[in-house]
C-alpha cells in the first residue's frame, strides 16, 4: 500500500528531530553557556544551579530522544502492518517516559520554580495520558485485526 | 468448542491441501489455518465452497465437542 505524503513527511521530520536532538544533547554544555551569556538568567547566579540545570536537561534530553526513537520505530511499521503488539509496547513505553519527564519537571520546581517549568510539567502529563490512551486503542485494534486475519 | 475435521474429509475425498486450495480459490496458508484449527471464524461463503468442493455437509466438517469454552468466545 502506498504511503500518503504526510506519513513520509512525518517520518523524515522524526529523523531530523532525532539527529538534531543527538547533536543538541552532545553540545548541551556549550549551548547552555551561550544561552546564559546572551540572555540574562538570575538563577544562573545561584550556587550549584549550572550543574543542576545541565544534569536536568541532559536527562530530559536522553528521555526525549528515547521517545523520538520509539516514534520512529512505530512509523517504520505504518506502510506494512501498524497494528502489531510491538507498537502497543512502544506506545506504553512512550507514556511512561513522558510521565517520567513530567515528574522531573516538577522535581525541578522544588528547587528552582518557574511558571514555564510547571506548565511543561502539566503538558507532559497530558501527553503521557494521550500515549496511554493510544496504547489501549492499539491493543484493541490488534485484537480486532487478529480476529479478522484468522477469519477464513 | 467447535472442531474442524477438514483433514478427515480431505482424506476421504483423497484431495491434497494444494489442490483443495486451488479449487477453492484460497491460499494454502489460509486453508492450513483452517485445517490446523487455528482459525477464529469461518465465513459462510468459505463453508459453502468447502462443502461444494468436498461434496459434503457442514456437519461433516464442523463438530461440537465439550472442551475449553474460552476458545472462540470473546
Amino acid at each position: 500500500m502506498k504511503e500518503p505524503i504526510v506519513s513520509n513527511v512525518l517520518r523524515v521530520t522524526l529523523y531530523i528531530v532525532f539527529v538534531a536532538g543527538i547533536i543538541g544533547t552532545i553540545t548541551l554544555p556549550f549551548m547552555l553557556e551561550t544561552y546564559t551569556a546572551v540572555l540574562y538568567d538570575t538563577y544562573y547566579l545561584l550556587p550549584g544551579y549550572r550543574q543542576f540545570i545541565l544534569t536536568f536537561l541532559m536527562v530530559v534530553a536522553v528521555l526525549g530522544l528515547w521517545v523520538v526513537w520509539e516514534l520512529i520505530c512505530i512509523m517504520r511499521t505504518v506502510s506494512l502492518d501498524p497494528f502489531v503488539s510491538k507498537n502497543v509496547g512502544s506506545l506504553r513505553r512512550i507514556g511512561f517516559l513522558v510521565i517520567l519527564i513530567s515528574v522531573l519537571f516538577f522535581l525541578k520546581c522544588l528547587y528552582y520554580v518557574t511558571f514555564l517549568t510547571m506548565a511543561c510539567g502539566f503538558l507532559f502529563i497530558v501527553c503521557g495520558l494521550f500515549a496511554f490512551t493510544l496504547c489501549s486503542l492499539f491493543r484493541q485494534a490488534v485484537a480486532f485485526k487478529e480476529e479478522n486475519d484468522l477469519t477464513i | 468448542m467447535i472442531v474442524i475435521n477438514l483433514d478427515v474429509m480431505m482424506a476421504k475425498r483423497k484431495i491434497g491441501l494444494a489442490e483443495l486450495a486451488l479449487r477453492m480459490d484460497l491460499t494454502q496458508a489460509n486453508l492450513s489455518i483452517l485445517k490446523n484449527g487455528k482459525g477464529r471464524a469461518i465465513r459462510f461463503s468459505t463453508l459453502n465452497r468447502l462443502c461444494k468442493v468436498l461434496n459434503c455437509q457442514p456437519g461433516d466438517i464442523l463438530e461440537y465437542v465439550e472442551g475449553d469454552e474460552n476458545d472462540g468466545d470473546e
